[in-house]
Formats: C-alpha cells, structure tokens, sequence
C-alpha cells in the first residue's frame, strides 16, 4: 500500500510540473497561427512619422509629474524629450534604430529620475513603443479567422510581446510584455494616421506609468 | 618665440569666449549699483502684477518653436498664477505655502516645503518675475546692458537647480524699468523664452484668483 501511495504521490507531482510547466502564454481565443513568411512587427510609429506632441503624466509609486513629451524623429533616430510646461527637461531619451548596444541612448535625465529601475522600465518600454526588439527575436503572427484581429509574438531570452491590432487594421492598438504568465508591461493604444493620438503604458510591478495624449500644437 | 605665440593664441582664445559668454551686443556694467538700486525700488514698490505672457521653447533637435501662451498673476510675497491657455489648459498655484496645479478639469494640491522640485520652481517663477534676486544666495548674479535694456544674469549655485539651469537671464526695460522677458538657458543650447505683454501693476487682486476648488 506504502509503495502505491508513494507511487500515486510522486505520479501527482509529476503531472502538476508538467502541468505547471506547460502553462505557458496562451493566445487570446480564437487566434490561430498563420504560416506567414517575412512577416514584419506592425510598426506604431510609421516610417512616414515626424513628429508629436503628448501632454504627459508621469508617475512613479504614486509620485507624479505632468509635462509635455515631444517625439521626434531626426534623420533615422527617434528623441523622446519630456518637460514641465514650464519648459524644464526631465528626460531627452535618443531611440537610435539598428545600434545593438547603444539603441537607448539618454542625452539628459533629471537628476531625481535617473534611479537604475526607472531607466530600466523606461528602456522596456520605449523597446516595446519603437519596437527595438534584440536581432535574435522570433516572430509569429495569429489571426482571428472571425474578426480579423491579429497578434504578432516577438520571443526574446524568456519574455514574449505579443503586438495586437484591431479587426481589419493595421494598426496596433495593445502591446503586451510577458515573462511566463506573468505580465511586466501593458500599452494600450488609441491609434491615428501615423503614430498613436493617445499612449497609455503601465509597468504594474515597477510601479511605473507613463500616460501620453496628443496635444494639437501650432 | 614659441611661448609669444603661445601667449597670443591663449588671449585671442580668451577674448572670444569672453565675447561669447556675454549676450550679443550686451556689455557689462562697470557699476551695477544704480541698477541694483533701480532693482530694489522696483522689487519693494511692486505689489502685485498682472500679465499675458508668450512661452517660447527652443529645442536644438525641432527646427521650429513650440509655442504657448497664458496669464500671470503675482502678489507679494509669494502667491502666483501661472496659467496657460493655448494650446494647453494648465495652472499653477502657488498659494499659503501649498502648490496647486490644474490640468485640465484635473486638481491637484501638494504642500510646497514638502516637495523640492516644486519649490525650486516656485522659486525661479518668484525670482525671476518679483525682481527677487538680489542678495539671493542661491544664485550668482552679474549685469549687463544695451541700448534698450538692462540684463541680470543668474547663475543657479544649488545642485539640484544646475542639474536643470545653467543660467537664467531677466531683461529689465530701461525706460519703465519692469521685467519684460526672462530666459532660461538649460545645460546645452536649449532654452525657454518668456515675453510678458500687458502688464499692470499694484492693482488689487480677488482672493477666488488663488482659491481653486478639487
């Protein structure tokens, strides 16, 4: 009877690794993977993108600061610069697409702002945004047979994006980083011609929210 | 002879930068003490001020300017408005000691002695506008002039401020002797331009002007 037991147990647990291992991401119901070749990751921000104006809420454990954040593309790299209204810069982020190493590059952080875990989150997040995924990411893309709604994985080291757009566009309208179950980044997108009119990032565990809107300036 | 061009090399060098360092046609006062008096009479007279104000944000990477436009109102000792209205709706309030900001139909409200950065904001906007800055510890001051007008030049001596200013420059119009722009240079070439337009001065103002309900 001992021996059964101990067998039955170690049977149990056997199953319950197994189960908890295969636990892996599952895609929204109703995708199927589609056999696609060179499918690209939709872009949020076109190529044809300039320029954008966000009014901004930027908090962290609570702490907010409001400003303005202007993204702008110069020659091919991306600054993402945000200030006070007053004009006070709080961070001048440099997305230089194609760099391996130095692709986030910070031109200036306030001094109050540069603490290793914002800068990191930040990193994560604007990799996410301008879609600076490492070279050796896999790619698959799922289709909604029903409503045509899409998502694209990107699988890097032990995190999975999964880039969603909406039925019948192109444009994205969620992104969402995961590490297992676990999800560390969520955006949600209101999308406009060639970038986003509103971004919504949040970093539930690093206590970390980012909120742009458009702002029509000039 | 090599050190004699040395010599020479070094002093051109050094009159440049000295050029460079002082504002296009701008020169030094050589007694700044009748305009710090000036300063003083302007600063203890001065009560309260009403104004429109033209925010200019240079940024070395837009090649255009970002705009924006809104109202100021001060009351000594240190109560302010600093509304903008186009193209964002926003104010900041600084009022008994508590630093409220509206964005939008948004309220906030923080306790101004509680927050560094508010306060070293609070402070630039006092400074800058009151004609505050004299014997202010917290900056380093020097003048300058032109034709039209008169240039204090402020360097910012706290840590935290440098972090964000390298100088800030008040113009004084010579002929009213009131602040008419203030510029705030930022590490590198960047830099906000605040015009004031408008002005009135020492007429009262309500006390609803400061109170915003959450």
């Amino acid at each position: 009877m001992k021996y059964h037991l101990s067998y039955h147990l170690l049977l149990l647990f056997v199953l319950l690794t197994a189960g908890i291992s295969s636990c892996s991401y599952q895609h929204y119901k109703g995708l199927e993977q589609v056999a696609t070749e060179n499918k690209l990751i939709p872009e949020i921000y076109d190529t044809t993108f300039n320029k954008a104006v966000y009014s901004t809420v930027f908090s962290v454990f609570g702490q907010e600061l409001t400003g303005i954040t202007i993204v702008k593309k110069v020659h091919r790299n991306i600054h993402v610069v945000f200030m006070s209204q007053i004009g006070l810069k709080f961070f001048d982020i440099e997305i230089r697409p194609g760099k391996q190493e130095d692709w986030f590059h910070i031109n200036f952080i306030m001094e109050s702002l540069s603490r290793e875990f914002i800068v990191n989150t930040l990193k994560t997040d604007f990799m996410l945004l301008f879609a600076q995924y490492p070279k050796n990411a896999e790619t698959a893309f799922f289709k909604s047979m029903e409503n045509e709604t899409t998502e694209t994985t990107i699988r890097f080291d032990k995190y999975t994006a999964s880039v969603f757009t909406r039925p019948a566009s192109d444009k994205p309208n969620k992104i969402e980083l995961r590490k297992g179950k676990s999800v560390k980044a969520t955006i949600r997108l209101t999308p406009g011609n060639d970038y986003p009119e509103k971004v919504d990032i949040s970093n539930r565990k690093a206590g970390l929210q980012l909120e742009w809107e458009e702002v029509k300036w000039q | 002879m090599k050190w004699i061009k040395y010599i020479t090399a070094t002093g051109l060098f050094l009159m440049a930068f000295s050029c460079l360092s002082q504002e296009e046609g701008y020169k030094t006062l050589s007694d700044p003490t009748p305009f710090i008096e000036k300063v003083k009479a302007y600063s203890l007279a001065t009560n309260t001020i009403q104004s429109n104000f033209k925010q200019e944000k240079h940024l070395t990477m837009l090649e255009e300017v970002l705009i924006s436009e809104g109202h100021f109102i001060f009351q000594k000792e240190d109560n302010v408005v600093w509304e903008y209205t186009n193209p964002i709706s926003y104010a900041i309030i600084v009022h008994n000691g508590k630093f409220i900001i509206r964005d939008g139909e948004k309220v906030k409200e923080f306790d101004i002695q509680s927050n560094r950065m508010f306060k070293e904001i609070n402070n630039m906007i006092v400074t800058s506008v009151s004609g505050n800055f004299l014997d202010n510890p917290d900056f380093q001051a020097s003048y300058m002039e032109n034709n039209e007008f008169y240039l204090a030049r402020l360097i910012p001596l706290k840590p935290e401020v440098k972090d964000m200013l390298s100088e800030i420059d008040i113009y004084f119009d010579k002929k009213e002797m009131q602040v008419t722009k203030v510029k705030f240079k930022e590490p590198g070439d960047d830099f906000t331009l605040i015009v004031f337009s408008n002005k009135v001065f020492n007429e009262p103002i309500p006390e609803e002007v400061f109170n915003v309900s959450q």
